[in-house]
């Protein structure tokens, strides 16, 4: 936008496009108060868990063997586990496992599913078929299956778990940015860009990439949910990241065999699970009615 | 129609193919020697030329695309390899854990379809209503609680504090109905839980769109009951894009299965895969996720068709 014409204070010293976004989005934030308040609460377990140190003062490993299974108080929060770990640092440290895998799934199956959904709505006959057969079959294997004998192929750490996790996220990334494709490609501005002699890469990455960035958005967070969700099942059968290194579902696991002694135990890392899914799901849904015109009457 | 057919058929057989070479790549990509894990087992020990002769026979030193054609020819027969555990046939295994998994898919699939149309249309009848929102609620709880927890929730309630449920197990329905009906309680409602909560809100977006059309003022104004209405009219077209989503739910359905069986010590094929992951039974493993994917494509491919026959505004060519 060129504003040549109007001084900065026309606009309170701020540059037009500032201002502007700023009331776009407290305006935002009144009309969908759900997903405002889930995305406050997404950025306070990110702080919380870069800050986990500051958040909780004992180490989520220290253990005391003669405070065992005990239950909350104010010494210990949420009780101390079987090992006398402090319950409430290991629910606050293992958020960062569950960021960390969910965001890099997230990343790595963006990096690999976008440029694939990209070709294949773009060029579209063989390339497409082939690629969506692979995409359909990729779907047809249970997720967490896939996960599981990837894991079982790479050893289990931060890193692997989240590649594994990621694969399973990629048929959703593909299959979005190629029916977004299949809608841009017959527009008159891809056409025109055609007409001026534009080799197809830069069609594809100037004019049809940055198009597909609001629904990409929507299956990140959507699929961040899902990430998280299938890395404390992992860790829940004991095939993630290993211990000692706190995992909200190894806690769980920890907490099914003593459910007769110590049912406390449960609580706190089921919680946090069901919160942090909660919120990246409310941040989807908001982002996919906020970005689809269509559905921003509804 | 037929071309639809052929071609659907066609594309679901591809896709079972692929998924093939995709596990078989993934299990031949895994680290480490299978001869050594053979071999480490004897007391005897075995020398080079043993190891080689048995890399030999079992085809090891084969091309990769040898190797899966062998694997792939014999899987159509309904042969997956012996285990690498017990050495039995992995097929034999699978079909004995077969049932156990069925049984509570099956009811699973039914209860979340039950549970997801009564709600969603209910729902769907009072927008914004203190109802829809309960109802939102539970939907979106059946989505974001994981399967585990909820797991563990019921049987802290149902057996730790109230004793009138077993833990789980695996009961045949024809031997002992009771007690069968007792065990798969918790583990069906986990899993209707999570199959309900996407079709409890694709009935109710779908049901208000159509409750908006002019053929329901007709009906309404004809002096029909709600209920038929209802029923007769609205649910017949509202339940279509329903039909998809149950389509779409039976990976997650199989999926929540392996936690779902592993939680309840229900010996299904979820529970032995997780079984066969600890002891690092890769046939077992191969074949497992190769049934579980063929169950997921037959059931897509019925719901493709299926819709082909509910829908007659779409026409296939």
């Amino acid at each position: 936008m060129s504003q040549t014409a109007i001084t900065l204070d026309a606009f309170g010293g701020r540059l037009p496009s500032e201002r502007s976004r700023l009331v776009k989005m407290r305006h935002l934030a009144r009309r969908y108060p759900l997903t405002a308040v889930a995305l406050v609460v997404l950025i306070l377990i990110v702080l919380i868990s870069i800050f986990a140190f500051v958040v909780a003062p004992i180490g989520p490993t220290a253990s005391d063997g003669l405070e065992t299974l005990k239950k909350p108080s104010s010494g210990h929060w949420f009780g101390t586990d079987r090992l006398g770990r402090d319950v409430f640092a290991r629910v606050i440290y293992g958020s960062r496992v569950s960021l960390g895998v969910g965001a890099m799934a997230v990343l790595f199956a963006g990096a690999v599913g976008i440029p694939i959904g990209l070709i294949a709505g773009y060029f579209g006959g063989l390339v497409d078929a082939i690629l969506m057969r692979a995409t359909d079959a990729l779907m047809a294997i249970p997720g967490l299956l896939l996960a599981l004998s990837l894991v079982l192929v790479l050893e289990p750490s931060v890193f692997t778990v989240a590649l594994a996790l990621g694969v399973g996220a990629l048929p959703g990334y593909v299959r979005v940015v190629r029916s977004r494709v299949l809608s841009l490609r017959g527009t008159d501005f891809v056409f025109a860009a055609r007409s001026l002699g534009a080799p197809s890469s830069r069609i594809i990455l100037r004019h049809i990439l940055p198009n597909t960035t609001a629904p990409i958005i929507v299956v990140a967070s959507l699929s961040m949910g899902g990430a998280v969700l299938a890395e404390a099942g992992l860790s829940f059968l004991g095939v993630g990241v290993r211990p000692p290194t706190p995992t909200w579902g190894a806690m769980l696991n920890d907490s099914f065999s003593l459910i007769y002694i110590a049912p406390w135990l449960m609580l706190p890392p089921g919680i946090a699970i069901a919160i942090l899914i909660l919120a990246l799901n409310l941040v989807g849904d908001g982002l996919r009615d906020i970005l689809d015109p269509r559905r921003r009457g509804l | 129609m037929v071309s639809y057919i052929a071609r659907t058929v066609s594309q679901s057989v591809l896709v079972v193919v692929i998924v093939s070479m995709l596990v078989f790549l993934i299990m031949r990509a895994l680290p480490g020697d299978p001869i050594a894990a053979l071999t480490s087992e004897s007391v005897a020990g075995y020398d080079e030329s043993q190891k080689d002769a048995l890399r030999e026979s079992l085809g090891l030193n084969d091309p990769l695309a040898v190797q899966y054609l062998d694997w792939a020819g014999n899987a159509v027969t309904g042969d997956f390899g012996t285990s690498a555990r017990n050495k039995l046939p992995v097929t034999d295994e699978i079909q004995r854990r077969i049932p156990a998994t069925l049984q509570l898919a099956v009811l699973s699939i039914l209860g979340g379809i039950l549970l997801g149309v009564t709600f969603g249309t209910i729902a769907a009848l009072k927008p914004n209503s203190p109802v829809d929102m309960v109802v939102t609620l539970l939907a979106m709880s059946g989505i974001v609680v994981p399967s585990f927890v909820l797991a563990m929730a019921l049987i802290w309630t149902f057996t730790v504090n109230l004793g009138w449920l077993p833990v789980g197990g695996y009961v045949p329905i024809w031997e002992d109905p009771v007690l069968a009906l007792k065990s798969l309680a918790m583990p069906v409602g986990v899993l209707s839980m999570s199959t309900a909560a996407p079709i409890m809100r694709h009935t109710r977006s779908s049901l208000l769109e159509v409750l908006k059309q002019d053929y329901i003022r007709t009906a309404r104004s004809k002096g029909l009951a709600t209920f038929t209405v209802v029923t007769r009219h609205a649910l017949r077209n509202g339940l279509l894009p329903v039909v998809t989503v149950v389509g779409l739910r039976i990976a997650g359905l199989l999926e929540g299965s392996v936690i779902v069986e592993s939680v309840f010590s229900i010996p299904g094929l979820g529970r032995l895969a997780v079984g066969a992951i600890g002891t690092r039974d890769y046939p077992m493993l191969q074949g497992i996720v190769v049934v579980f994917a063929v169950i997921t494509v037959i059931v897509n491919l019925v719901v493709d068709l299926v819709y082909v026959r509910l829908d007659p505004t779409i026409k296939y060519s």
